[in-house]
């Protein structure tokens, strides 16, 4: 008993937190020789800021968001930058505006918003017919979506802060008109800053739109491939 | 000397009061700002007060609305529950509806230039 009782916890350890399974081989090394529509959509604006704060006998947590809808155009300045990033590691991609319409961009928005449902849960993806179609007919056989939830920051007196972009990857095969993988991706990092996580808004976001674009590269180069199980090295 | 230690006292008395502040807050007091209706664009204001806490477009007017300072969630303290033994105790707030506009400290008002057309403070 106590034998089996080591393994399971051996077992628990080792395996740690559970992941997505990748795709099939099959439809793996079709994806690396398909044309992709690349899409970045992040569904809140804005910067949840967290703080921690020392005050001696307790501790405060407080909280601060910075909304910046309307001030940046984060989904299509991140998507030609994450088409750019599968380009370079060998896909053949452009990003989702370029291949759609502007009457059909909305409709895919939608399309987006509808992965997730009412009570917060994902749900498989669900391609609008037009949208399908248009797709189509620009010869896109995947389309490989980044739905971001908002970026969050971390603080802890006396620590730097840190960054995350919580993301989920999903891919959608237009032919067969089915998603075929859908697992969290985690994009972040720190961002040199003085006194305050909030230096990062300072002229138009700069600072985080230069980090945004560099968590974007690397994750798309490292973690995108082990986590589709792409063969990018070939 | 004397006085030398009741400074020291007062400076560590004050610091355990004290302890650190946030860092989180808007990049300038909202109560010492001064933006000019018809002159100040948002920009001006983003780069002053850092973005907004609330957003709302209507009618062709934007509005951007900005608490006076991060709203308080949560409290962690601890206190002697035996001799030798202390219990840590933990008080949270969880948000469950966003934030609205009637409780912000300060509104800005933009037209669709981006000009700043009205400033109202809900409290007031």
């Amino acid at each position: 008993m106590k034998r089996f009782f080591t393994l399971f916890v051996f077992a628990a350890l080792a395996a740690g937190c559970a992941t997505a399974p990748k795709l099939s081989p099959e439809i793996a090394g079709e994806l690396s020789s398909s044309n992709v529509a690349a899409a970045f959509y992040l569904e809140g604006k804005k910067i949840n800021y967290d703080e921690m704060v020392y005050k001696v006998l307790w501790n405060e947590n407080r909280s601060q968001a910075s909304v910046f809808e309307g001030s940046w155009d984060v989904d299509s300045e991140v998507t030609a930058e994450f088409s750019d990033s599968l380009a370079s590691i060998g896909l053949a991609s452009r990003p989702i505006f370029d291949v759609l319409p502007e009457g059909l961009y909305d409709e895919f928005v939608q399309t987006v918003l509808n992965t997730r449902g009412a009570d917060g849960y994902n749900v498989p993806m669900s391609m609008d017919s037009a949208v399908r179609d248009a797709l189509l007919q620009n010869n896109i056989d995947y389309v490989i979506l980044l739905r971001a939830a908002s970026y969050q920051a971390q603080k802890v007196t006396g620590f730097a802060p840190q960054f995350t972009l919580p993301s989920l990857l999903l891919v959608y095969d237009v032919r067969r008109n089915v998603q075929q993988y859908d697992g969290v991706f985690l994009m972040g990092g720190k961002i040199a800053v003085e006194e305050s996580p909030r230096e990062v808004e300072a002229n138009g976001l700069a600072k985080l739109k230069t980090a945004t674009n560099e968590w974007i590269h690397t994750a798309t180069a490292t973690a995108l491939p082990e986590a589709l199980g792409l063969d990018v090295g070939s | 000397m004397a006085r030398m230690m009741l400074a020291l006292a007062f400076v560590a008395g004050t610091s355990l009061v004290t302890g650190c502040a946030s860092t989180i807050g808007n990049t300038a007091d909202i109560g010492q700002v001064t933006f000019e209706v018809g002159k100040t664009n948002k920009n001006e204001v983003a780069n002053t007060l850092g973005f907004p806490q609330n957003r709302v477009v209507q009618d062709g007017t934007e509005y951007w609305g900005y608490r006076g300072k991060p709203e308080l969630t949560g409290l962690v303290y601890a206190l002697p529950s035996g001799p030798n033994t202390v219990t840590t105790y933990q008080a949270t707030k969880i948000r469950t509806e966003p934030l609205q506009m009637d409780s912000v400290d300060v509104i800005y008002a933009f037209d669709d230039n981006g000009t700043l057309i009205g400033i109202h403070e809900p409290a007031k």
